[in-house]
């Protein structure tokens, strides 16, 4: 196990990684952590200062200066700023004289050289040189190296009784089946799904749940890294992610410390899940999205089955992760402070519905879902695409090419969307037996989810078109809208159990805004939605990675909020034209 | 031959005449007419009833049957046989031999029998109409042999039979009158029989016979031709089935003698041949096969067009293989014939291109447009056939670009970006392998306008590859090893029942039965016995051999999209 856990604080950057690990492990070591690392650097040369007592020694002041990797004579004193030997100029000089909180000032202070790997010969000398030489009766210095690190994770990280043995193996062999990664993924959902089973009636042990499942997510993400395939990673931090929350939100209006590190650690979860699914977008995706066929190409497919299984999986990853970076946005103040951070993010969100609308347009694959369940990543790309008016056409002339194509399918007796989902029975899709047709369409998700967006949007031709489809081919099929329910908030995150009702028998002969009437009104009688932690939280994404990864269908009421700020933006045009009637 | 005749006469004593028969024909093949002369003389010596001898013979009295029937075949002309007997030894003897294709061989010494004696044919004539209804089948050869003696008699006796309501006797009277060899003032009246045959009431059977019995007087006496091609006429007016496919004999055999009038009347005819009439086609098909060059193509494309078209493409033209491997060898007809059927604007003609070239060869074979045939199409006809070759010649790669690039030095300016499109996407983007290759094997002979658009598509397809190239590194979109397992275990399947379906009809099969299978080694090893148990040890050594498919890559790409444009191509109608 300790290797594992070297190999991975070895692979370890210092910023935002090695540094955020840090905090949590001396917070579970029982220190008082007083300084974090800032986004914008370094305090003088420490990245965390903490208080306290390690294995029984004196209570100490321990001030860290971290560095990823091993440490060699380039990051001692290579003439960067960031280099070791600097900041422990400046620690000496600067921090402890100047900026040591009061109540510390007589405590003896540790100064910690962190770095994952190991201090190389080549430097040895010179490190333990400056040590001697500035060492003094109440300033002393330790190496706080990756054989230090891994055996303080396994001591408080990973005890005996906290991280059970059988859990050890699970761990173990998800990382030896990277290059596999459903079964890789499998071990590690055993993992996280055991690590999730805690009393909440104790924070401490929720607490100290959740960081474990945030240390495997990070060890299962950086060996990810350094094998190449995100795949597991991916899938794993969205489980992470839901559980650790599901874990975390009986605690979410406590205040107390344990409780606030609760919510801490659940955020840094979230922040670490986002890293994994913008990295694997934009280091394997967004490259290729221009491309023609080049994404599907990439699947190497043995059948059409295979890329169209992946591509749809793909557009509900990055429809997501574009949405993650829009509920960002959304957090920013409106103020002058921001504005830099705003125009970032605009433009990440706009790449990424670029990115969208490219991988839509030059994998036509993704016109024609085999499964009906294809809906939800269709849902989540179409409401992300929604989110402005500049993809509107785009919007139209793919669900135009859905329905279209879908028509054909029937009328070719070809690969229509089916209610099937093993892989082997999709491969064998569609036969020619009797009776066949009906009963691999006995319900849909996917049309009235196509046509809330076209009642949306008032692309008639659309929702024309699934009406067509409705009385033509599928008149047995039972259409449906699913709304959550009371059980919602406690299965949505878990999916340990069904949840939510269904309006069934959707009738599609009806027009279109009288549709989306009675969408909309059912929407406000499934007020349970508004009662879900994710929203009334405001981390309405949640609810989408739990619908993409649990294979949920969007609740209608995000399209309610759509509807709503259509509704502004026609009534501020409308204000606009007559104000300008009256001043022309 | 008294040692036959001796030997012949012990073994009837010992009711094994015809086990005698059969080692004598065996031991002394090449004296076989000794032999039957023999078995003649004892008949005729009283010492047996050949007849009564033979009418034991059956096919599977143990003994060859065909080389035992070879001695009353060479002896009934020299026997004394009661014609009766005759009659019913070489009815027995016919119907013994089944289906086999000599079964017939017992009627010409039949013939020669009765010619023998003047008075047989007659006996024999009168026998057969007052008798057994089975009898029939051998009034023909019985009124052919009367005739051989008296022509006029037998010959007007053949006419009067014509005219019974008994369809069994007027068909072997008709049979008989076309193969008589008759004066010119009796083939008069035989026409006027046949004439009037065709005339009264239909029958099929009738019909048919009329036809080849007036071709046959048509070729006893060439003057005729007015009048045989009236009758022959008639007959085909019918559309009979079996008329039409006496037809399509005459005109495997006859193809080069028969008058072009009747050649063309034939023609009107055979497009009335129902689809489900393989064997008529398969004559047809011989008939057609050579009388194809370049100045005599019309007719054949006509009949062939017709056919298809009119019967709502049951007619296919895969029924003509012999004509299309003829075609195959006429590269210009070729070109000519899919140029012709693409500008046709008929459905069923455009599958039959496909139909055509679909089993020439893996890739395709290599095509050119008929540029004379385009002189008076519309300015656009090259993008309209350019879709035609991509629609239906997509399975064929070669052939689709072959076509398609033929047509780029006839396009206008303005189409050359459709060309080049559509060359890069559907066709090398699908066949990077063998379009690809294509392009690049004629880019130094092609002229400059060619040149320029493979160029252009070549390095839109580099392009392309570059894409995929750079994108084929993510390791996080590749199936998982369980639904790759899956998808193996069900394309294993489906080979396994493909090979098994192959090796039903396999001629390997058919000839060497069941195959052996061997689990190791690369040759096997066998034993060949020879006189007293030599044995001689031979090893034949075994020979690897695999084949390659290109398949096309946009089947997984985008299947439906693939599917959709193709079918419209194939279903454009045509610019005007």
């Amino acid at each position: 196990m300790k290797l594992i856990i070297r190999e991975y604080l070895a692979s370890l950057r210092e910023r935002k990684e090695l540094d955020a690990l840090l905090p949590d492990l001396l917070s579970q070591m029982g220190l008082d952590v007083f300084s974090k690392p800032s986004v914008g650097g370094r305090q003088y040369g420490v990245d965390i200062a903490a208080f306290g007592s390690i294995d029984g020694d004196v209570d100490k002041v321990y001030l860290f200066s971290v560095k990823s990797g091993d440490l060699g004579r380039a990051d001692w004193n290579g003439g960067s700023v960031q280099d070791l030997k600097p900041s422990l100029d400046e620690i000496l000089d600067v921090y402890i004289p100047m900026h040591l909180p009061s109540e510390y000032e007589d405590k003896p202070i540790e100064i910690c050289l962190c770095f994952g790997g190991d201090l190389k010969e080549s430097v040895r000398l010179n490190v333990s040189a400056y040590e001697k030489k500035h060492s003094t009766e109440s300033i002393s210095f330790s190496h706080w190296n990756g054989e230090k690190l891994s055996m303080y994770i396994e001591q408080y990280f990973l005890r005996e009784e906290l991280l059970p043995e059988e859990c050890r193996p699970l761990l173990r062999k998800s990382l030896a089946l990277l290059d596999e990664p459903e079964a890789s993924y499998a071990h590690y959902a055993q993992l996280i799904k055991r690590l999730s089973i805690v009393d909440i009636e104790k924070p401490e042990k929720t607490l100290t749940a959740i960081r474990q499942m945030y240390l495997c997510l990070w060890i299962l993400y950086s060996w990810a890294r350094e094998a190449d395939n995100l795949e597991c990673a991916y899938q794993a931090s969205e489980l992470t992610l839901l559980l650790a929350w599901d874990t975390a939100k009986p605690f979410f209006d406590k205040k107390t410390k344990t409780e606030t590190a609760i919510k801490e650690t659940l955020s840094a979860i979230q922040l670490l899940q986002f890293e994994v699914n913008c990295l694997f977008v934009e280091q394997k995706i967004l490259p290729h999205t221009s491309q023609l066929y080049a994404l599907s190409s990439a699947v190497k497919p043995s059948c059409s089955v295979d890329v169209n299984l992946k591509l749809f999986d793909l557009l509900g990853r990055l429809a997501v992760t574009g949405l993650w970076h829009y509920w960002y946005l959304n957090l920013l103040p409106d103020n002058e402070e921001s504005i830099e951070e705003i125009k970032n993010y605009c433009d990440s969100i706009e790449q990424y519905q670029t990115a969208v609308k490219q991988l839509i347009a030059n994998n036509p694959i993704l016109l024609t879902p085999y499964k009906d369940d294809q809906a939800i990543d269709v849902a989540i790309a179409s409401w992300f695409l929604s989110l402005e008016d500049y993809n509107r056409e785009e919007l139209h002339a793919w669900l135009l090419q859905i329905v279209r194509a879908t028509k054909y399918l029937f009328g070719t007796k070809s690969n229509y969307p089916c209610n099937l989902n093993s892989y082997h029975e999709l491969i064998d899709h569609p036969k020619a037996d009797e009776g066949y047709l009906e009963e691999v369409t006995k319900g849909s998700i996917l049309y009235p989810v196509i046509a809330a967006f076209s009642a949306l949007h008032n692309f008639d031709d659309i929702y024309s078109i699934v009406q067509t489809i409705q009385t033509k081919y599928l008149p047995h099929c039972n259409f449906q809208i699913w709304f959550p329910d009371e059980a919602s908030e406690e299965y949505f995150y878990n999916n340990t159990q069904p949840h939510g009702a269904t309006f069934s028998h959707v009738k599609m002969d009806q027009a279109a805004d009288k549709f989306l009437d009675e969408v909309l009104a059912e929407c406000v009688h499934s007020a349970s939605f508004d009662q879900l932690s994710a929203i009334t939280s405001t981390y309405w994404p949640v609810i989408f990675l739990a619908c993409r990864h649990y294979r949920m269908p969007v609740p209608m009421h995000f399209i309610k909020s759509l509807f709503h700020e259509n509704e502004a933006k026609r009534a501020s045009l409308v204000q606009d034209a007559d104000a300008q009637e009256v001043n022309p | 031959m008294s040692d036959y005749y001796e030997q012949l006469l012990s073994a009837h004593k010992e009711d094994l005449f015809l086990d005698k028969a059969y080692s004598l024909v065996r031991e002394n093949y090449d004296d076989r007419k000794s032999i039957a002369e023999s078995a003649a003389k004892l008949h005729n010596d009283n010492a047996l009833n050949l007849a009564n001898e033979f009418l034991l013979l059956t096919s599977d009295s143990g003994i060859d049957f065909f080389q035992t029937r070879h001695v009353f075949e060479d002896a009934l002309p020299l026997c004394n046989m009661a014609t009766n007997e005759a009659i019913e030894c070489v009815l027995h003897l016919t119907k013994e031999a089944g289906n086999d294709m000599a079964a017939g061989w017992c009627i010409p010494p039949f013939i020669s029998y009765c010619t023998n004696e003047s008075s047989r044919a007659l006996e024999a004539m009168e026998l057969i109409l007052n008798n057994n209804a089975e009898w029939l089948d051998l009034l023909s050869p019985v009124l052919v042999s009367g005739s051989n003696v008296e022509p006029k008699a037998f010959s007007q006796k053949a006419i009067e039979l014509t005219q019974k309501s008994n369809i069994e006797i007027k068909v072997q009277a008709i049979h008989a009158l076309g193969r008589m060899e008759l004066s010119n003032e009796s083939i008069d009246e035989v026409l006027s029989a046949l004439k009037a045959v065709v005339e009264n009431d239909y029958n099929d059977q009738c019909y048919s016979e009329v036809l080849w019995s007036a071709y046959s007087l048509l070729k006893a006496d060439n003057s005729q031709e007015a009048n045989v091609s009236e009758v022959i006429n008639l007959s085909l007016g019918g559309l009979g089935e079996q008329t039409l496919h006496a037809a399509s004999r005459l005109f495997m055999f006859e193809k080069n003698t028969i008058p072009i009038d009747i050649l063309e009347n034939l023609f009107v005819a055979f497009k009335s041949i129902p689809a489900k009439n393989t064997a008529t086609f398969d004559q047809l098909d011989h008939g057609l096969v050579s009388l194809l060059d370049e100045e005599n193509y019309e007719s054949p494309f006509k009949l062939i067009e017709t056919l298809i078209v009119s019967s709502g493409g049951d007619v296919k033209v895969t029924f003509f293989d012999s004509f299309a491997r003829d075609l195959f060898n006429k590269k210009d007809l070729l070109n000519k014939l899919i140029t012709r059927w693409f500008l046709s604007g008929e459905t069923w003609l455009e599958r039959a291109c496909y139909e055509l070239i679909k089993n020439a060869s893996e890739k395709g074979v290599e095509l050119q447009v008929d540029a004379s045939l385009l002189t008076h199409e519309h300015p656009d006809i090259h993008v309209y056939l350019a879709k035609k070759a991509c629609g239906w010649f997509y399975l064929k790669p070669v052939s689709a670009v072959s076509f398609i690039v033929s047509l780029i030095d006839h396009a206008k300016d303005e189409h050359l970006p459709f060309f080049q499109e559509l060359l890069f996407h559907p066709l090398l983007v699908s066949y990077s392998g063998q379009a690809k290759d294509y392009l690049t094997s004629i880019e130094n002979t092609a002229s400059a306008k060619v040149n320029n658009i493979i160029s252009l598509s070549l390095e839109k397809l580099d392009h392309y590859h570059q894409g995929l190239q750079d994108a084929m590194a993510i390791n996080e979109l590749s199936p998982s090893i369980a639904d790759r397992q899956a998808y193996q275990r069900k394309s294993s399947q489906e080979m396994t029942e493909i090979y098994k379906e192959a090796n039903k009809n396999s001629l390997m099969s058919q000839i060497m039965g069941s195959p052996s299978v061997i689990l190791y080694g690369m040759s096997s090893i066998h034993y060949v016995y020879g006189a007293d148990d030599q044995k001689t040890r031979q090893v034949v050594p075994m020979q690897s051999f695999s084949t390659s498919v290109e398949y096309p890559s946009l089947s997984f790409l985008d299947p439906h999209g693939i599917d959709s444009v193709l079918r419209a191509y194939k279903l454009e109608e045509k610019c005007v």
